[in-house]
């Protein structure tokens, strides 16, 4: 099968003053439609940096990343808006709703970007609010809704452009247990459906819902892939022992 | 304090584009208002010292030898106890045509006058000369210009400058150019110059020899007028010539001055009031950006009062920055117009003191910004700590979502535009009403312009008559009579129509004009309406016994239609009928218009000898003037319509030019707060920013965002101020226009150039944001999310 994304001996390196600071040194990730990632670490080990380049909202500063057959680091900051709008979608551990907009409006706003027409872009934000549980909730802002709401509203807008990838940084970070893991079954609703996703998080029982753990240590990455066998139960238990050996 | 110092310049050193936008404002402001207080406040010493200096007699009476009895007025004004002393019947003679410079000839009145010892009043004071230094006067074919002239023509010493006069050009050898304080101005006209003693009745004939200059020394200079007015009553209203006061040559000689230090005023003023829509603008923008910071400062023990003053601090910074500065440049500034202004009074350095306008304009701008920032930084001390901490925003006002801007209408960025806008609706506010002041001034700089530059399209409105040719017949040696050139007119295929008519001095009971009582009228023989002539009320008079008075006549007498008006003319009482109220920008309104029956009623011999003549269609003015010189010679005297344009060509330019310097100064203050603007609405939009670069807006669109608000702001200002300005200008005019007789100002609305606006501020403010929202591309989306 062909890679949705492919990213090459990427590496980043920020400046903080005049010292460099690497995060990612030499990374290889593949992607492949229909997959569902979870990316893992420890705090500081770059997997928000590692997001945000997949996403295109970040260009590497060696290596390459290929989305659809487009290079990343060969794309200029329009290019890489254009491609962002047709092929991804994020969402963010603090929601980031833009406050005083309604949540219809939240996802019109991402949906009008396109050149789709407004009827049905209005149309789709409507499906997708009823997909996600928000329906009664189109002409709330985001201060008079629940933060899962607000997370909801936010999976709507990323899903509103029908995109390749879905890529959630920390999606349950600010949620209670609850809503943690109504969010969770949601992305499980959406993988269903043949959504593409790539999720961090720090939380090993969300983990388990994925088919595949990238796990991020000092700029690099290893991979672990559930074993079809293994029932939902057993998986936490193979994915800490497999963290465990890895200082985690 | 220590605390409170130390947060207000970490702020300001997170800010530096917004505060170098406000410092620029403030300091325009302040050189603006520093340069209108110090040319306000020293524009009339220069004269008086100047007057003082030279012993300058504050009544200068120019009168008619042979009808003025001279040596008796001399003595009743020895005996006035306002005067202290009367100088010497002045022989002086007006120059009625061009004059010459260097094979030039030049349109300026010159009033030539011998150079009499006069008991020391009206000294001159030599600026540069040829030869004996000591001598006392001109020689005889030698003349003394103003240094004003001089300058102003570019005549250099050892020029020759020719006087027409019948017996055939008279030249005159400049020998030195001189002060002459009330001539030292090109808008007194005309401009003394001094020949030698006994020089006029050498080189003229003795016809041309009738007046006479009296200098009349006041013990107070204000008592001029009324020593004037008493003069004609004691005389029974018959002088003939004119007078100058110190006033009127004061107000003269700084006109421009005035004018421009007004403009400046206003300019000053609109700045300060942009200044504080800047700062009240950027205040709350702080606020909103900082509620989280603010609620952080509360949690550590701030008081309100404290919190206040860090925002107090903040703006109050870059005003102690731009005042200083502001008020240096408006220093140097006012130094070299001040310098222009006593250049022609001889004087280099113009002894002015800064410290009044410094003062004045340094503490009114400085109150200004504190008290707009206090003002607009009490919200900050209201703020709770604990919804600040919590939420990072103050709680959405409950229904404000109804009113809001639907989506779905409009295109993308503009929807956000606006929609950032309502997020802020006082400072949505106070950019509206910013532009929309900038939006009054085009339209009125616009449209004065216009009204200006078509005045010679527009003359019966400012009282004159739409003619293509004024030719006056009856020349000193030959002349043609009226009723013949009248005749020959009829019958001239090149003439559409024509009416004849003649100025007079009358004087009207109860109206007193700037040079005394006696007013100038019009006596036409024919109807005014024939060269677009109109009245406001009433009609034109008809015949013998009627009278039009202009409006500011009829207003200062107190006269209705249909009343009787005493009018003192040619010696005679008559009392004719008011027909007729009319408007005209002469003399300041005042005046009247006779019929020539009226007239000749008076004096039998009288005839109208200035003809008003509109050419038929396709005829060229031009060549039908070149025609009537060739044909009447010396008999006529041609002036085209197209000269008034002419002359009115300096007086355009410098309306045009302040207007331009006022709109310039406004469009900068505005560029400077949309620049303003967009920076606080980066700021305050970082995060919403941010989601749209992420959901794929591409760099050009989010500039775009930031520039529509922009657009939605200037058209708002548009839509609300161009009709209201359209509206409230003439009636503004009016009112303004009213004291000079203009009761309804002739405007001309330019459409294209007014319509011309719109696009215009709209294209200037989508530059003027473009360049600030390019801060949208350089800011990482990591960045912007996390804000």
């Amino acid at each position: 099968m062909e890679a949705l994304l492919t990213a090459v001996n990427v590496k980043k390196t920020y400046l903080e003053g005049t010292r460099r600071v690497p995060v990612i040194g030499g990374l290889d990730f593949n992607l492949y439609p229909g997959e569902y990632v979870v990316v893992m670490g420890s705090s500081g080990s770059g997997k928000s940096s590692l997001l945000y380049l997949l996403g295109g909202m970040d260009t590497p500063c060696a290596g390459s990343i290929q989305i659809g057959g487009g290079k990343l680091e060969a794309m200029d900051e329009t290019k890489r808006a254009l491609m962002r709008r047709e092929r991804i979608g994020f969402v963010f551990q603090d929601f980031n709703l833009v406050p005083h907009l309604s949540l219809l409006e939240n996802i019109l706003v991402a949906g009008y970007l396109g050149t789709t027409s407004r009827r049905a872009v209005r149309e789709r934000a409507r499906e997708l609010m009823a997909l996600v549980g928000i329906e009664h909730l189109a002409d709330r802002r985001p201060a008079q809704t629940s933060g899962g709401e607000q997370q909801r509203c936010a999976v709507a807008r990323a899903l509103i452009n029908d995109p390749d990838i879905v890529l959630a940084d920390e999606p349950t970070g600010n949620l209670n247990g609850a809503n943690s893991r109504t969010m969770l079954d949601l992305f499980d609703t959406i993988h269903g459906r043949g959504q593409t996703l790539v999720m961090v998080t720090h939380e090993p029982a969300a983990a388990c819902r994925a088919q595949r753990v990238a796990y991020m240590a000092d700029g690099s990455i290893e991979e672990f892939a559930f074993p079809d066998h293994v029932a939902s139960e057993g998986r936490e238990a193979l994915l800490l022992n497999w963290l465990s050996e890895r200082g985690w | 304090m220590k605390a409170i110092v130390f947060t207000a310049l970490g702020d300001l050193r997170r800010r530096v584009g917004q505060t170098a936008a406000l410092t620029c404002a403030l300091l325009l402001s302040s050189l603006a208002l520093f340069t209108a207080a110090a040319l306000l406040q020293s524009l009339d010493a220069p004269l008086d010292d100047a007057c003082d200096r030279l012993n300058t007699s504050a009544l200068q009476l120019f009168l008619d030898g042979h009808s003025d009895d001279v040596p008796a007025m001399q003595a009743w004004l020895q005996q006035h106890e306002a005067v202290a002393a009367v100088g010497p019947p002045i022989p002086i003679y007006q120059t009625s045509s061009d004059l010459v410079h260097n094979e030039e000839a030049f349109s300026r009145a010159l009033m030539l006058a011998e150079n009499l010892p006069r008991k020391g009043l009206d000294a001159v004071q030599i600026v540069t000369r040829l030869g004996d230094p000591t001598a006392a006067a001109p020689g005889l074919d030698e003349v003394w210009i103003s240094h004003q002239l001089a300058t102003s023509r570019g005549i250099q010493l050892g020029d020759t400058i020719t006087v027409p006069r019948e017996g055939g050009p008279w030249p005159l050898r400049v020998s030195a150019t001189v002060v002459d304080p009330y001539f030292s101005t090109d808008n007194i006209s005309p401009t003394r110059a001094w020949v030698a003693p006994g020089a006029l009745a050498h080189a003229l004939p003795l016809a041309d020899l009738n007046e006479v200059f009296l200098g009349v020394s006041l013990h107070q200079r204000a008592d001029a007028g009324q020593v004037r007015d008493d003069l004609e009553q004691a005389f029974g209203g018959g002088l003939s010539g004119f007078a100058l006061t110190h006033e009127i040559a004061k107000m003269a000689h700084g006109m421009f001055f005035r004018i421009m230090a007004v403009a400046l005023g206003v300019a000053a003023l609109l700045t300060l009031l942009v200044s504080i829509l800047i700062v009240a603008g950027a205040v709350g923008s702080a606020v909103f950006a900082d509620y989280r910071l603010i609620g952080t400062f509360k949690a550590m023990g701030y008081t309100p009062a404290m919190v206040n003053r860090i925002y107090l601090l903040r703006f109050t910074i870059p005003a102690l920055i731009a005042v200083p500065l502001g008020l240096l440049l408006g220093w140097l500034v006012s130094a070299q117009l001040l310098a222009l202004l006593v250049g022609s009074l001889g004087v280099t350095d113009p002894q002015w003191s800064p410290l009044l306008p410094a003062l004045a304009a340094g503490a009114g701008v400085l109150t200004t910004v504190a008290a707009a920032a206090w003002w607009s930084a009490r919200k900050a001390g209201r703020v709770e700590a604990m919804p600040a901490i919590r939420f990072g925003a103050p709680p959405p006002r409950a229904g404000s979502h109804r009113r809001s801007v639907p989506l779905g209408r409009l295109p993308l960025p503009a929807f956000l535009g606006a929609r950032g806008l309502a997020l802020n609706p006082v400072r949505a506010g106070f950019a509206v009403i910013g532009m929309g002041v900038a939006v009054a001034v085009l339209v009125c700089a616009v449209n004065l312009t216009a009204t200006f530059e078509r005045l010679g399209e527009n003359r019966p409105m400012w009282g004159m008559a739409a003619s293509d040719l004024t030719v006056f017949v009856g020349g000193a040696r030959f002349s043609v009579r009226s009723e013949h050139f009248a005749a020959r007119l009829r019958q001239d295929a090149r003439v559409a129509d024509f009416v004849t008519s003649g100025t007079v001095q009358g004087e009207i009971e109860g109206v007193k004009g700037i040079a005394g009582a006696r007013t100038g009228g019009r006596v036409f023989d024919g109807a005014p309406e024939t060269v677009g002539l109109t009245v406001l009320e009433g009609r034109h008079p008809e015949g013998a016994g009627e009278i039009a008075l202009a409006i500011n006549s009829a207003l200062k007498g107190g006269y209705a239609l249909g009343e009787p008006v005493p009018l003192f003319i040619e010696g005679q009482h008559l009392k004719p009928k008011l027909v007729g109220i009319y408007q005209t920008g002469q003399n300041l309104g005042l005046g009247f218009r006779l019929h020539a029956a009226t007239m000749n009623a008076v004096l039998p011999m009288w005839q109208a000898r200035t003809f008003e003549i509109k050419t038929a269609a396709g005829v060229d003015p031009a060549a039908f003037k070149d025609d009537l010189i060739r044909t009447y010679g010396e008999a006529v005297d041609v002036g085209l319509a197209s000269d008034l344009t002419e002359q009115l060509a300096g007086l355009v330019t410098g309306i045009r030019g302040t207007l331009m310097l006022l709109s310039a100064l406004l469009l900068a203050i505005c560029l400077i707060s949309i620049y303003n603007d967009t920076l606080l609405c980066l700021r305050e939009q970082q995060q919403t920013l941010g989601i749209l670069k992420a959901a794929g807006m591409t760099p050009g669109r989010l500039r775009l965002v930031l520039v529509w608000r922009t657009q939605v702001v200037t058209l708002v200002s548009l839509v609300l101020f161009l009709p209201m300005v359209l509206v409230a200008l003439p009636l503004l005019l009016n009112q303004i226009a009213a004291g000079i007789g203009l009761v309804s100002f002739p405007l001309v609305i330019d459409p294209l150039g007014t319509v011309l606006i719109v696009p215009g501020l709209l294209a200037f403010a989508f530059a003027a944001a473009w360049w600030p929202a390019r801060g949208v591309t350089r800011l990482h989306p990591r960045h912007m999310l996390a804000y």
